[in-house]
């Protein structure tokens, strides 16, 4: 397995709850070549998981495996395994593409003779090469985005964490975000991303695992999810797995 | 490109700070706010500052000359009058005693020059006779007087020219008929005092500069770091790129170390330009007459800027570390300039500590970063400065901006500065994540005791002793308490303590004062005593007029209570759960003797703070410590009252005797079975 989240809890505290649970004993798998999509609302806990799966955040209990490396115990070789890309995540506005990736590069420890090709194909790879000297802050979204895209995988990770990558995005944008999810996938990759949209799970996951409230409700192929509901289609299916575990 | 080479420097693989230091520099140089900061501001607008106000004046005041004064002369003394009337810009009016006042307030004369009659007399002597004589010895000739508004300052820059009238009045007619009799320089004397005082201190705007300098300095380098600082730490995070280092193999401390090394090469270049401008400006520029020339008294000479350069040093390093660590705890460009300001207060209180004389004297001054930097380089204008003064202030400098730049470093692995995530109360006294609390509440309430509590100890000692512990100590200690919301009793270590510990630390009472002695008289021989302090100390030890067991109450059972209670209660309390025991007690020693606010009680005091915190820890209870600490004030109290000789045989022996038995209470049963 390229990834193995195990039992994963996290607790916040706020003035007006007290202490919750932000995640609740979520536990999944991911292999290679797969995607698998978390599906659930605003403050389900998708973005904190996919925070402690990439070592941002520490979880108070539970660990989780990507590629092998221990977030607990070796969270300087998760960093080394993981691409990150998350829809909050911007650029240095004052450097160029190619400085960004350098950076990225040079920080992730990539050989650094082989650096300079690496960000070559990259920049034809995602078509950068008439921006990739300008500054970011004159770049448009779109351009942004490639940037953003090819910043994460600078350091050519097995393992992809993508935190709602297309929110905010437009159409065409996305698109380029979908395409480059697929591409990665043929490539062998294990890709988990968090997502509130259900058509763009339905499209794109391998399986997908319904989150609530911190806690992972379902997790299935959506034929396995059809069948356990009796629901044809994801936003159904969303509501009635939801709904039973919470009246419940 | 050359910036996509390869992470290669010299055949050898860049360190990752290196890495995000190349990286950070090149975006700070990109940026025009932080090279206007750093670059323009020093070179023109710190320059201009000096020049402008101080050439703008020159020549307000010039003009101000060419006003006509209206004199009044009340009295009676012609060759006076005759020689006023005939200065230019000057118009004569004869005043009586009983309307001058009225003439002055309607404006209608300027200045009244009340002439005693026994001047006029004076001067109308030949100094033929004997009785001139005796008259002359019998004390000084009267002075004349200037009456004036002084709140009309139009007025008060325009009297050059009454001056230079009446001084030459002086010269002419007075000073020319002694000379004849060789007595002149008695007489300028006497009268040129009097002219003195009733000179408007037009040199005091020029004189400020030692004042000034300083200030000018430390803001320099706050806003030239401040900004870079914000801009690579909370820029990071409110643009989104922070996620992404986050999840980059590198050590978060190397970031953080990478970004503080940019800002303090910004914070640097800025005090080079900024003190090579305005050396430059003093040396070369309109000002130098005014400034340099007439001062001779200050310095401002190469050797002094290069001084002030030296002693500058660590202290970019510690307002660079200071403004990261600040930009480190807030998340917006908005919050961050919202800190900037307290900030800038905070800065600037330290810096006015230099400047109150009180203040300026105690020795302790010397080791505050900030404040030792203000007052040398004040000391260095002026001439005033010690080479052991200048190397106090560059090593304590040195060492505050390292421990500042290590906990800045530290900042970025805490989650809830990072991604706001909060823990509960229970969790943070579990976890001992009261740290920033901790240094913020102990930053306050040393600098409450450093200003108020010194400045109350000049209204009334005993008062001020009392309001100190009660409202400075004690109360800070339980509303922190009460926030941190820990349990009272177990934070406090209020518990019933086994006797053992109770005996020994009653030993220990006399004991700890003889070893006090002692080591302040080695520490004598490396540290001489300032008079002030001498001073001081001898007003809190013996205060006039009062008895024995007044002073014991206050200077004894007060701070054995109130002292304990803040330090081995709630920072032990608290504190002891991130710290393991050595360093619990060491830390807790080391406040203790700081707070005290003396250098030359740190060493003494600091032992006795260690002794006391092991007594806590050991015993799990805060009596015997209290036990101790009142004993140790008492017999010091009571040896200074009745001047004991400590060093006698006598005292030493009671005192090793105290040490046995400590010794054998402490070592009763085998330490591990006791310290929880």
């Amino acid at each position: 397995m390229a990834v193995e989240v195990k039992d994963l809890r996290k607790t916040f505290f706020d003035a007006k709850r007290g202490e919750f649970l932000a995640v609740d004993g979520i536990s999944f798998n991911c292999s290679q070549g797969e995607i698998v999509g978390l599906l659930g609302p605003n403050g389900a806990g998708k973005t904190t998981t996919l925070r402690m799966i990439a070592t941002i955040l520490r979880p108070d209990e539970g660990t989780a495996k990507i590629n092998g490396f221990d977030i607990n115990t070796d969270p300087q070789g998760v960093r080394k395994n993981l691409g990150f890309l998350s829809s909050e995540t911007g650029l240095y506005e004052r450097l160029t593409p190619r400085e960004i990736l350098n950076y990225f590069g040079q920080l992730s420890d990539y050989p650094p003779d082989k650096l300079n090709q690496r960000i070559e194909d990259l920049i034809k790879l995602f078509e950068m090469g008439e921006f990739a000297d300008t500054r970011c802050e004159r770049l448009s979204t779109g351009m942004k985005q490639k940037v953003s895209i090819a910043r994460a995988i600078v350091h050519d990770p097995p393992v992809m964490a993508l935190d709602e990558p297309t929110s905010g995005l437009d159409i065409i944008t996305s698109q380029n975000t979908y395409q480059f999810i697929r591409d990665s996938k043929a490539q062998g990759k294990c890709i988990i991303f968090s997502t509130h949209i259900m058509s763009e799970a339905e499209k794109l996951c391998d399986r997908i695992g319904i989150i609530h409230r911190g806690k992972l409700f379902a997790m299935g192929t959506l034929e396995e999810l059809r069948e356990l509901t009796g629901a044809h289609y994801l936003e159904d299916i969303f509501l009635a797995i939801v709904k039973e575990q919470v009246d419940v | 490109m050359s910036s996509s080479t390869t992470p290669m420097a010299n055949g050898k693989p860049m360190s990752k700070t290196s890495i995000v230091f190349f990286k950070e520099l090149k975006e700070v140089l990109r940026d025009y706010r932080t090279l206007i900061m750093m670059i323009i501001i020093p070179t023109l607008f710190y320059p201009a500052m000096l020049v402008f106000p101080a050439t703008f004046a020159k020549q307000s005041i010039a003009k101000l000359g060419q006003n006509t004064v209206k004199v009044g002369i009340v009295g009676d003394c012609k060759p006076l009058e005759q020689h006023l009337e005939a200065a230019e810009h000057l118009k004569v009016i004869q005043l009586s005693e009983s309307d001058y006042r009225e003439k002055l307030k309607s404006n209608e004369v300027d200045v009244a020059v009340m002439v005693p009659p026994e001047f006029t007399e004076a001067i109308s002597r030949d100094y033929t006779t004997q009785q001139d004589f005796s008259d002359l010895k019998k004390g000084p000739v009267p002075a004349l007087k200037l009456v004036l508004d002084t709140n009309r300052e139009k007025v008060l820059f325009s009297m050059s020219n009454v001056y230079a009238a009446i001084a030459e009045f002086q010269e002419e007619y007075i000073k020319n008929r002694l000379r004849v009799l060789d007595i002149g320089n008695a007489w300028e004397r006497e009268t040129k005092v009097k002219f003195d005082d009733v000179l408007p201190k037009q040199s005091e705007t020029d004189n400020m500069l030692p004042q000034f300098a300083p200030y000018l300095m430390i803001l320099m380098v706050l806003l030239a770091t401040s900004y870079p600082a914000i801009d690579l730490i909370t820029g990071e995070r409110q643009r989104g790129t922070l996620a992404l280092l986050l999840v980059a193999p590198v050590e978060r401390r190397s970031i953080m170390y990478g970004k503080i090394i940019v800002v303090v090469l910004v914070g640097l270049l800025t005090t080079v330009l900024g003190v090579i401008s305005i050396a430059a400006t003093l040396q070369f520029g309109p000002v130098k007459s005014t400034v340099v020339d007439a001062h001779p008294q200050f310095d401002f000479g190469l050797t002094a800027w290069l001084l002030v350069l030296f002693v500058m040093m660590p202290l970019v390093v510690f307002i660079s570390s200071l403004s990261v660590f600040v930009a480190a705890l807030t998340r917006t460009f908005q919050q961050a300039q919202g800190y900037l300001f307290p900030l800038l207060l905070v800065t600037l209180f330290l810096a006015s500590a230099a400047q109150i004389p009180e203040l300026a004297d105690n020795a302790f001054l010397k080791v505050v970063p900030i404040a030792n930097t203000t007052l040398c380089i004040k000391q260095i204008i002026t001439r005033h400065q010690t080479w052991q003064g200048i190397l106090i202030t560059f090593v304590s400098s040195t060492i505050a901006a390292i421990l500042l730049a290590r906990s800045a470093a530290g900042l970025l692995q805490r989650e809830d500065l990072l991604l706001g995530v909060q823990l509960s109360p229970k969790k943070k006294m579990e976890t001992g994540s009261y740290s920033r609390e901790l240094v913020i509440f102990g930053g306050i309430v040393f600098f409450m005791l450093f200003y108020f509590g010194q400045l109350l100890s000049l209204w009334n000692v005993m008062a001020s002793l009392v309001i100190t512990q009660i409202f400075l100590i004690l109360c800070p200690a339980l509303a922190f308490l009460h926030y941190t919301r820990s349990p009272v009793l177990e934070t406090l270590s209020f518990k019933k303590p086994s006797p053992r510990y109770v005996i020994a630390a009653l030993a220990l009472g006399f004991a700890t004062v003889v070893i006090s002695m002692l080591i302040l008289t080695v520490q004598t021989k490396f540290l001489p005593y300032s008079e002030a302090y001498g001073r001081q100390m001898q007003l809190m030890l013996m205060p006039p007029g009062r008895e024995l067991w007044q002073i014991i109450l206050v200077a004894a059972l007060m701070p054995a209570i109130c002292e304990e209670i803040f330090f081995r209660g709630v920072l032990q309390g608290i504190l002891r759960k991130n710290l393991p025991k050595k360093k619990l007690i060491l830390v807790i020693g080391l406040l203790f003797g700081v707070f005290h606010l003396s250098m030359f009680r740190i060493l003494p005091t600091g032992l006795l703070g260690v002794l006391l915190a092991y007594l806590t820890l050991a015993s799990g209870s805060i009596f015997p410590s209290m036990c101790l600490h009142f004993m140790h004030n008492a017999y010091y109290l009571w040896s200074s009252f009745y001047k004991v000789d400590l060093d006698s045989t006598l005292c030493i022996s009671l005192a090793f005797g105290g040490l046995v038995v400590a010794a054998v209470a402490l070592g009763w049963k085998p330490a591990q079975t006791e310290e929880k």
